[in-house]
């Protein structure tokens, strides 16, 4: 599968700046790929007594649902997790055979012992080991992860990164949105929550269909910067926010690539890099960085960020509109976080200010998604400038929701599908 | 293509820009955002040295045939005349050039046949004074080596002898290898009486006469024994063979 890149930049700098800016745009080719990778899904479910009742029971309809859209040719397993992690449905071939027998022995899950998410995840990696292709797993949980120190959860991700894609979800309010953020984001997958049981099954099918829908795994971002240069940041910015700088590989002195994951036909990514140049006279031109896609060994067409050094004030003060879109979704995010937090110390003043703030930036940037979630928890009198009052009575789920989805971003002018 | 950027050792790639330092070979008067690779193309090369009609560099400050200065449009300028005990000319001191030019023209006795050589040495009395700067400039240790005592002789002919880092004349990535002297630091060029005049190619680290900086756009006459310093520590000796 090929790979289109674009960049979106203000090339032109005043004289002495050192920072140059861009959004570069990741769109996987339509074709499907005559050669799709192998697709290997585990599905995790949380057995822990608190699951007993409606959760249980929702949660086994779902995994039902989810194996119902594994395709044909793909190789599954279920993992039931409580303290420990039971492997109930072997990794196994797909078959409407097999997916019926992997749903009988789901439908007879109960519910007992307490909640080692590292222990699920180990278990996960220790499948995947043993299978080629694209590794994508799905963890539901409704509690926080207890029995270990948060240092052996960490350890856990640490031993998981790179070996299979994680999406999580969380039942009820019972769970720590932190932890799941933590492996979600390590593992290049999503995080939501899943505040009814009811809703489970649909959104287990959404997850599987969107996961057998990838056809290339391990693709990097290939990105060369010149010597003398220096990356500060570069994270996806569409369809959600990620940092990604620390997580460079060297491929050479002047070459890091950085994992995306796997990718479907047609999907298409948005990134913001930000680069350090030495300082350069007026007139001068050079290159911040060429960046390209690197999957299956091969490298995509390259694109290239520039600096141009110009005493032209109209031609420096020229603001990128990709640029300061995704900088405006940035402060949006970190608005929200701010927001919640103080809520959460009991600072409801400061509460108002951030959110009230959030309210202005997701306006701006026609973020309606998010605009709607914060009308959960604050009464807007003014969008533009951000005059809000808190609602007396927010619910833990509306402000899980929002700490959850805060990173969702939209494309400039609200374009681009809704991802989650 | 090898980039021409001081201290670069990349190479040009196909779209246009080094692959070590990232800058394009020419970068001056690039103004306009997306050139339009169709129209770049059909544009006329870097004009020719209106003087000689060499070809050259867009960036290069002087021709490196004829010494023409490109920033000022002018000839070379004259020489400096420089107190040496093998000048015929009256002493004047280290006179602006200008003055120089216009109070009198230096006679010389056209050197037949006159064959230069130069004596290439890794100098530790001019390294010593080379930290000594860096360290006061930089307030950093000098991260250049002293190599030990080195020295090469190397022919000085033609028209011009460009002086650098895999320069074609006298190459300094040659031992001693100055890490200090740029890609093109300062060339020779050649007299009508057959002698050299020494001039600067805006160098990163500057070429010194006696200790003292020869300032952009200043050509110095070199004479049997005189010598200069490039980088921190070479001494390039010019003498009649």
């Amino acid at each position: 599968m090929g790979f289109t890149l674009t960049v979106a930049q203000n090339e032109f700098l005043p004289e002495a700046a050192t920072e140059v800016h861009a959004i570069v745009t990741v769109t996987a080719d339509d074709e499907p790929s005559s050669q799709n990778d192998e697709l290997t899904e585990v599905i995790i479910v949380d057995v822990s007594t608190s699951m007993e009742g409606a959760r249980l029971q929702a949660a086994r309809e779902a995994a039902a649902a989810a194996i119902d859209q594994i395709t044909d040719g793909a190789n599954f397993a279920v993992i039931a997790g409580n303290h420990e992690a039971t492997v109930v449905v072997p990794m196994s071939r797909s078959t409407v055979a097999m997916r019926e027998s992997a749903k009988g022995i789901v439908a007879r899950l109960h519910a007992t012992g307490g909640t080692v998410i590292g222990s699920w995840l180990r278990k996960a990696n220790e499948l995947f080991s043993t299978s080629p292709g694209i590794h994508h797993a799905l963890l539901l949980t409704d509690g926080k992860d207890e029995g270990e120190v948060h240092q052996a959860l960490m350890g856990s991700i640490a031993a998981c990164t790179g070996n299979f894609q994680c999406d999580c979800r969380g039942v009820g309010t019972d769970w720590i949105v932190v932890e799941l953020k933590a492996i979600a984001s390590a593992l290049l997958g999503t995080v939501d929550i899943i505040p009814e049981p009811g809703d489970m099954p649909a959104e287990f099918a959404r997850i599987i269909e969107n996961a057998m829908a990838k056809s290339v795994g391990d693709v990097w971002l290939h990105l060369w910067t010149p010597k003398g240069s220096k990356l500060n940041y570069l994270k996806q910015v569409y369809p959600i926010e990620e940092e990604l700088t620390t997580r460079g590989v060297n491929v050479s002195g002047l070459i890091a690539e950085y994992p995306t994951g796997a990718w479907a036909a047609g999907e298409s990514r948005d990134y913001h890099l930000c680069l350090q140049v030495p300082p350069s006279r007026v007139g001068e031109e050079r290159l911040g960085g060429r960046i390209s896609i690197s999957s299956r060994g091969t490298i995509s067409q390259t694109t290239l960020v520039r600096a141009v050094w110009t005493d032209n004030d109209s031609l420096s003060a020229r603001i990128c509109p990709e640029v300061a879109h995704y900088t405006g979704q940035a402060d949006l995010a970190a608005a929200i976080a701010d927001g919640l937090d103080a809520l959460q110390r009991g600072d409801r003043r400061t509460a108002t200010v951030k959110l009230g703030a959030a309210v202005a930036l997701a306006t701006d940037v026609q973020n309606t998604q998010t605009l709607k979630l914060l009308q959960q928890v604050v009464e807007v009198d003014d969008f533009r400038t951000g005059t809000v009052r808190l609602k007396a009575d927010i619910t833990k789920a509306d402000e899980m929701a929002l700490e959850t989805r805060r990173t969702v971003t939209v494309r400039v002018g609200g374009k681009g599908k809704e991802a989650r | 293509m090898n980039c021409p950027h001081d201290r670069c050792a990349g190479s040009v790639m196909s779209d246009g820009f080094c692959d070590t330092c990232g800058r394009r070979p020419t970068t001056s008067m690039r103004y306009m955002p997306a050139p339009d690779p169709v129209a770049a193309a059909a544009a006329s090369p870097d004009p020719p040295c209106p003087s000689c009609g060499a070809a050259r560099d867009l960036d290069a400050l002087f021709c490196e045939a004829c010494g023409f200065d490109f920033v000022n449009s002018k000839p070379p300028s004259m020489p400096v005349a420089r107190p040496s005990s093998t000048d015929e000319v009256p002493m004047k001191g280290a006179e602006p050039p200008a003055a120089a030019a216009g109070a009198e023209t230096v006679e010389r006795e056209p050197v037949a046949a006159a064959a230069w050589e130069a004596t290439v040495q890794s100098d530790a009395s001019w390294y010593a004074k080379f930290c000594e700067t860096w360290k006061s400039t930089h307030g950093a240790e000098c991260p250049v080596a002293f190599p030990g005592e080195l020295e090469r002789v190397e022919p000085v002919e033609g028209p011009v002898v460009v002086i650098g880092r895999h320069a074609t004349g006298i190459d300094l990535a040659l031992d001693p290898n100055d890490a200090a002297v740029s890609h093109r630091h300062a060339s020779l060029i050649r007299q009508p009486d057959g002698t050299y005049a020494l001039t600067d190619l805006d160098s990163s680290n500057g070429t010194y006469i006696d200790d003292k900086p020869v300032a952009k756009g200043q050509t110095a006459m070199m004479s049997d024994g005189d010598s200069f310093t490039v980088g921190a520590f070479t001494r390039i000796t010019l003498r009649l063979r």
